[in-house]
């Protein structure tokens, strides 16, 4: 398996899970735990994903864009399942790379009042409000994780 | 922000996405108006 098709089963994953595979489970698809690091590595170092680097799941995946491996602010759902973003573009991006409408519950972060989004027939349904994006874009990839 | 999204990760999941160009993200966001030094990713 190369490296591209190792990037489709992890979004397959994703897609089909709400979660991210672990490394054991890559390294049982991929023959053996080495290769799936190195695979893996290869796609964070490309921006492709983004591996964990705290200590409990040094290596993992933390995050596939626009999907997140763990709970955050933003979950998205859809008729066909549930998912959690990394932020406010990534639960609409969610829906993006879906094709599909569906529903995005999170929070405002100036009041903390419940918020959610729906996409409609293609189409983001009418909200006021901004999304803000703490980092220029040139930033952006310095601290993944923040940004 | 929604026709960013659609722009951008419109094709994340497909098996032949193979990354883009600096050049190439640059035109996404270029095309729906984001033009501001803010928003250049090279620095």
């Amino acid at each position: 398996m190369d490296v591209l098709e190792l990037r489709f089963v992890v979004y397959r994953h994703f897609v089909d899970t709400g979660s991210a595979p672990t490394r054991q489970h890559l390294g049982e698809l991929v023959g053996d735990l080495d290769t799936a690091d190195r695979l893996l590595r290869e796609l964070h170092d490309r921006h492709m994903l983004v591996l964990d680097d705290r200590p409990v799941r040094r290596g993992e995946i933390r995050m596939a864009l626009p999907f997140a491996a763990e709970p955050t602010d933003f979950r998205v759902a859809t008729d066909d399942g549930a998912w959690w973003a990394n932020c406010a573009w990534d639960s609409l991006a969610i829906l993006a790379a879906l094709h599909s409408d569906g529903r995005v519950r999170s929070t405002w972060s100036d009041t903390g009042e419940p918020l959610e989004l729906t996409v409609s027939n293609g189409e983001l349904d009418s909200v006021e409000g901004f999304i803000s994006f703490p980092l220029p874009a040139s930033q952006w990839w310095d601290d993944i994780v923040f940004t | 922000m929604w026709t960013l999204s659609q722009a951008w990760y419109g094709d994340r999941l497909e098996r032949s996405f193979s990354g883009r160009t600096l050049e190439e993200t640059q035109r996404l966001l270029d095309d729906v108006g984001l033009t501001t030094p803010f928003w250049q990713l090279r620095p």
